[in-house]
């Protein structure tokens, strides 16, 4: 006696008819048409003539088998337990005893509810994509399944010999029962009329990418324009490294573009597929997000528009005070044997008379500035009601700008100080015998000239006794760098956060866990027959791109790595703009 | 079995059963170790010639430390200096030529001495240009600092200077020690050089310096490759010049030098022939065995 596994619907009212569903790869019952007897050939002709119906026909393709008349049942006496079901077998092979039965109950969920059942949360596709890999699927199991689908050393398994198990078609058909039920009714129930078709926009929609924003010129490859358009991309590249406020404009334009593209996809979708449902998560989310940071930022952008001639006062004193007082105080500290250390005279004097007139007129200009600080202050409250990340990002820009000639300082500190490594570098290959081989990108060992040799011991005293000037005065100028490079990591995980946050999906999955399915289970209920239950999603795997922008800051501004680029002598910089953005629009790759 | 018997049945072998037991030592245990195989000792007066270089190089360091002390005293002309320098430099390259005369090609030693005019002219019009820079290099520092790091940096040069023969077929590739004495022997002088007052001092110093730490080095070593009777003169000329040049500025510092130069040639090479009677090494057929190479001069056909 071989046990069947069936796939009743729980929240079908008990009555006698005939069943129909799927037969592969577990029976799943769709639906009943109450009947008295066993005679089905009505119900056959209503199948196959909803199997043309243009909203089946949009998702039929994601079943190996058609839907088809399973069995008759009989109505049980209460509503809980699953009736009684003599499955009509077709096929020879099979043992026509009955068998026992053991009935999964599973919910139908109605299209317009958005639940469905996964195993993969990953499937529903809510994670924008990297602008740097411009791949529109980035799930990994579609990876996976198109890897072992070009794998031709597989063999092929046709639908007749996969085996009866709970994967991913039984899970699928389970999500369209609804849906082939409701159009088994209507079918019932009279128009059977051909020309009453639904209006197209009811078809559910093919994964279709939206237009792409006008600033990527996917299409003008080999028109006369290219070169043009070549020079703005780069322009443009350049332009968001460089300031935060075009960047996060750039963001909010693309963004903009998205919700407009997205609008009809989203709002007129009648049969909602997995990709449909998170289309429309993605979608609420940017519009979510926007709204927040517009309202946040409303907030703030009052307080600094009131507050302003004090704010103005308070930042005109730090900077004369901090900036400009203090780090000339430094210089001339350190032209006087700083800590008892003997610097080179004349080395120490040319840099601190060329430092500090570089600071003072800095200062002058500060000065010059500050009646018009509070205007400024006013201009980024006004600029709030953009959101709150335009804010931060205007504070970040006015933070760079403001300490630009601490940036000016440390710049040529920096060459100076990166030269004489370079050079102590070289001439350490010129005393052990070696030389740079530039065609084989590695150290030979070389026979030098006598006056090479000189001149190489020369310039290596020369070194020798200047380093602890440069030295000193370069770290200086480091350790400011370093101050106002934690302050930008600061504003920038704060613009990251504001920028990405998945709160939609998070109040959904407060909401209405079955909206955000992780995975299916099958319980035991209290009376007996066994549930399949979805389980919600987990919270890390909502937060998982979020764990690898936080990944790509932590990298960036660790404070190790930035010590080891200090002591290299190279120049501390912000994260790239690129590493923090996260595209909402995939970018397709352009094939020359 | 008498111990006689024992020993005809010897063999070094464990895995035939013997009548002597395992922890028999035979008679001729340990009869292939050597004691001191490749001893050639040493005798004293080969030492004596062969510790010349070391004087001599000591010499020239007292030598360039005299006249630092009669610039500083400007007791010492700079000018003087510098032409004393170039006529230095000319003889000694002349003598260099003149053992380095095997050279057939005259088209190569034309290029030769082309490319040691340009070097020569180079080194000479860097330190001109540099010598104003070099001057302010320590001159913040105190001067007791100053002979302190001066004497490390004579010491440093003169433990890791190159006391080896130049073969004139060898490959002439200088060491890494070689190049750091040198450069502790230059960075010396730049430290010395910061006492002094005006630049051209500076200059003289500086390029007499580079003579006599990098350039006479390498005549140095040619000159240790000829005959025995030029070593010997050259190092009695060498350490009489430092001699009589430390006379006038101070006795103790003379007498200083003289013990060292007779300590170094001649009770060091005692105490090494000495030594040598504690000599103990010890070969046998269980050490890796050394290779024979032998070095043809020229490649058959």
């Amino acid at each position: 006696m071989r046990a069947t596994t069936v796939l009743w619907p729980s929240d079908l009212p008990s009555c006698s008819g005939i069943c129909y569903g799927w037969k592969r790869p577990l029976i799943l019952v769709a639906g009943v048409v109450p009947a008295e007897d066993e005679e089905d050939e009505t119900v056959r002709a209503l199948i196959s003539s909803v199997a043309s119906d243009p909203r089946w026909r949009g998702v039929h393709e994601m079943f190996t088998s058609c839907p088809t008349v399973i069995g008759f049942c009989v109505a049980s006496a209460s509503n809980s337990i699953p009736p009684v079901l003599r499955i009509k077998e077709r096929s020879l092979h099979d043992d026509p005893s009955p068998d026992v039965l053991r009935c999964v109950l599973y919910r139908r969920h109605k299209r317009q509810s958005m639940r469905f059942y996964t195993f993969d949360f990953n499937e529903l596709d809510i994670l924008p994509s990297q602008e740097s890999n411009g791949n529109s699927s980035p799930t990994s199991s579609r990876n996976a399944y198109a890897l072992l689908d070009a794998d031709f050393t597989r063999i092929q398994t046709s639908a007749s010999r996969r085996g009866a198990s709970l994967d991913a078609e039984v899970l699928s058909q389970a999500n369209f029962a609804r849906l082939l039920s409701d159009l088994v009714e209507r079918r019932r129930a009279g128009d059977q009329l051909p020309g009453s078709r639904t209006p197209a926009a009811g078809t559910p929609d093919r994964p279709a990418t939206p237009s792409t924003p006008p600033t990527v010129t996917v299409g003008e490859q080999r028109s006369r324009r290219t070169l043009v358009a070549r020079v703005t991309r780069r322009l443009h590249a350049a332009l968001r490294d460089l300031s935060t406020t075009v960047d996060q404009l750039d963001v909010r334009i693309e963004q903009a573009i998205y919700v407009a593209g997205e609008i009809p996809h989203v709002y007129h979708d009648k049969a909602r597929t997995v990709s449909s449902i998170s289309k429309y998560i993605k979608f609420h989310n940017c519009v979510w997000l926007v709204l927040n940071d517009v309202i946040i930022g409303i907030a703030f952008g009052t307080f600094l528009c009131e507050n302003r001639e004090i704010l103005a006062a308070w930042l005109e004193y730090l900077m004369q005070y901090h900036l400009i007082h203090r780090t000339e105080r430094a210089l001339l500290w350190l032209n006087n044997w700083p800590a008892g250390l003997k610097l080179n005279t004349e080395l120490s004097q040319f840099y601190c008379h060329t430092l500090i007139g570089m600071v003072s007129v800095w200062g002058w200009l500060l000065g010059r500035a500050a009646p018009y600080f509070p205007a400024l202050i006013w201009t980024i409250g006004i600029a709030g009601s953009c959101g709150m990340t335009m804010i931060v990002s205007l504070l970040s820009d006015t933070l760079s700008l403001l300490t630009a000639h601490l940036y000016a300082c440390y710049f040529i500190s920096t060459a100076v100080f990166s030269q004489q490594l370079g050079l102590a570098g070289s001439l350490w290959n010129l005393f052990r015998g070696k030389r740079y081989n530039v065609l084989r990108n590695r150290i030979d060992t070389w026979d030098y000239d006598l006056d090479q040799l000189l001149l190489g011991t020369i310039l290596f005293t020369l070194l020798a006794f200047l380093y602890p000037t440069v030295l000193t005065y370069y770290a200086l100028f480091a350790t400011a760098r370093l101050a106002i490079m934690i302050v930008h990591a600061v504003l920038d995980t704060a613009t990251a956060l504001l920028n990405h946050f998945p709160l939609f999906a998070l109040l959904l999955r407060v909401k209405d866990p079955l909206r955000l399915p992780g995975g299916v289970c099958i319980q035991r209920s209290k009376t007996g027959p066994l549930i399949l239950t979805s389980q919600p999603a987990p919270l890390s795997s909502i937060f998982r791109h979020y764990a690898h922008l936080a990944g790509r800051l932590t990298t960036h501004y660790h404070p190790i790595r930035m010590l080891r680029q200090l002591a290299a002598g190279k120049l501390l910089t912000p994260i790239p703009r690129s590493a923090i953005r996260y595209n909402m629009i995939p970018v397709k790759k352009c094939v020359p | 079995m008498s111990k006689n018997e024992w020993e005809v049945e010897w063999e070094r072998v464990l895995w035939k059963k013997k009548p002597y037991p395992d922890n028999y030592v035979p008679r001729s245990f340990l009869s292939s170790l050597s004691r001191n195989p490749n001893f050639r000792p040493y005798t004293y007066w080969q030492l004596v010639v062969l510790s010349c270089p070391i004087s001599q190089h000591l010499a020239s360091i007292f030598v360039f430390l005299a006249v630092f002390l009669r610039l500083q005293q400007r007791l010492l002309d700079p000018r003087a200096l510098v032409w004393i320098s170039a006529g230095v430099f000319l003889t000694g390259y002349a003598v260099w030529e003149v053992l380095d005369c095997s050279e057939a090609d005259a088209a190569t030693r034309y290029t030769k001495r082309a490319k040691t005019l340009r070097a020569s002219i180079l080194v000479f019009l860097a330190l001109m240009s540099l010598s104003p820079v070099l001057k302010t290099l320590t001159a913040a520092t105190s001067s007791d600092s100053i002979w302190a790091l001066s004497a490390c940096l004579f010491i440093l040069n003169a433990l890791l200077a190159d006391y080896t023969a130049l073969r004139p077929q060898s490959h002439r590739r200088e060491r890494l020690t070689s190049v750091l004495s040198t450069n502790a022997a230059i960075s010396s002088s730049v430290v010395l050089a910061s006492r002094l007052t005006d630049d051209i001092s500076v200059f003289g110093l500086i390029l007499f310096s580079v003579q006599s730490f990098a350039l006479f080095p390498m005549l140095r070593r040619r000159i240790q490759a000829t005959a025995m009777s030029y070593q010997v003169i050259l190092t009695i000329l060498l350490c009489g010049l430092s001699v009589a040049l430390t006379y006038p500025l101070s006795s103790t510092a003379t007498f200083l030098y003289i013990a060292c130069f007779i300590f170094v040639t001649f009770i060091a090479p005692g105490m090494l022939v000495w030594a040598q009677r504690f000599k103990n090494e010890i070969r046998g057929t269980w050490d890796p065995a050394v290779p024979k190479v032998y070095r043809r001069s020229s490649i058959a056909r």
